[in-house]
């Protein structure tokens, strides 16, 4: 059977099914998209009652849904690499901070032991 | 369109904060998003919410607009991207089963499946409904560049307008999304065998019972 391949279609051309060879027998998807194009289209209506006045009161008053500036696209990303980085960093350096929870280690400055004391 | 206003009139007016202006301009506009809209809802998602999102975004970049391409080609393009973006949102993609299926898409689905020929066309609206809960399962990009290419019909060049990728990008995009609708059906094929020896095992066992 001939392989249908991208590079066989022509740039300008419509790239739809309907130009497939007319040797090839059409898939199961072909045949089921080419029935479901019979479908009745759905009758453009008219916007919904008081749909065009909402839009355009909110637009007249200011409340535009305005495109998010670029850092706070990334402010949520930023917050969760944050906590993961913390997290890490606390897993690598556990033990120290252990060590330093438990005093075994001592304070680099004898003023911060005296206040460690309990 | 064919409600005969002025579009670029409109559109200056609209500029000048004219409400009545903004309100023209969305009953003209209206057609062309629903239609956009209807074509690309995500499940669990009201076309008036989203036909509601697209407007504000028009509004809103408005200024952008350089009048270089007719408006609706503009705002088709803000409509398929909000689509894509909603698409992108939805997390949970459906597997459909043949048992979830109703009567009618199962029929449509014994005639694609089992007959050479295609579906009858009074079978269009069932095969329609079967066509976009298998798009359901593909991923955003696929099921956009497929619902524009073979169920809208629309040229590759316009798909590529219409998403601001290359041609290239969409015959690409279009050839995967094909190949796993094939897939999608061989594995409901899979799935009704499977029910059928299911049901056959039960008569039997129940007529050899009596």
């Amino acid at each position: 059977m001939r392989v249908w391949r991208i590079e066989d279609e022509d740039e300008d051309e419509n790239w739809n099914q309907t130009k497939r060879p007319m040797n090839d027998k059409p898939d199961n998807w072909t045949k089921l998209s080419l029935a479901a194009r019979h479908a009745p289209p759905q009758a453009p209506r008219e916007p919904p009652f008081g749909f065009a006045t909402r839009i355009a009161a909110r637009w007249a008053s200011g409340e535009v849904l305005m495109s998010p500036a670029p850092w706070e696209k990334l402010a949520f990303r930023s917050l969760a690499f944050a906590a993961l980085l913390m997290i890490v960093s606390v897993s690598v350096n556990y033990d120290l901070l252990d060590a330093n929870w438990l005093h075994e280690l001592p304070p680099a400055d004898p003023v911060f032991g005296n206040l460690l004391e309990p | 369109m064919a409600d005969g206003l002025d579009v670029a009139a409109c559109l200056d007016r609209v500029r000048r904060r004219d409400e009545a202006a903004a309100r023209e301009l969305v009953g003209h506009l209206w057609p062309l998003v629903i239609k956009i809209v209807r074509a690309h809802l995500p499940r669990a998602l009201d076309e008036e919410d989203l036909a509601q999102e697209i407007f504000m975004k028009v509004f809103a970049n408005l200024d952008q607009f350089r009048g270089e391409v007719p408006v609706e080609h503009w705002v088709s393009r803000v409509a398929v991207s909000t689509c894509l973006d909603r698409l992108r949102a939805q997390k949970r993609r459906p597997e459909w089963r043949w048992a979830d299926l109703g009567e009618a898409e199962a029929e449509v689905l014994e005639a694609v499946l089992h007959n050479e020929s295609e579906p009858h066309p009074s079978q269009g609206m069932a095969a329609r409904e079967l066509a976009v809960k298998l798009l359901d399962s593909l991923g955003p990009e696929d099921r956009l560049v497929i619902n524009l290419l073979d169920l809208e019909q629309r040229p590759v060049a316009e798909i590529s307008k219409l998403t601001g990728w290359s041609q290239t990008l969409v015959k690409v995009r279009a050839f995967r999304a094909r190949r796993k609708m094939r897939k999608r059906l061989e594995e409901l094929e899979r799935d009704e065998l499977r029910m059928m020896k299911v049901r056959q095992g039960t008569s039997s066992s129940s007529s050899s019972s009596k």
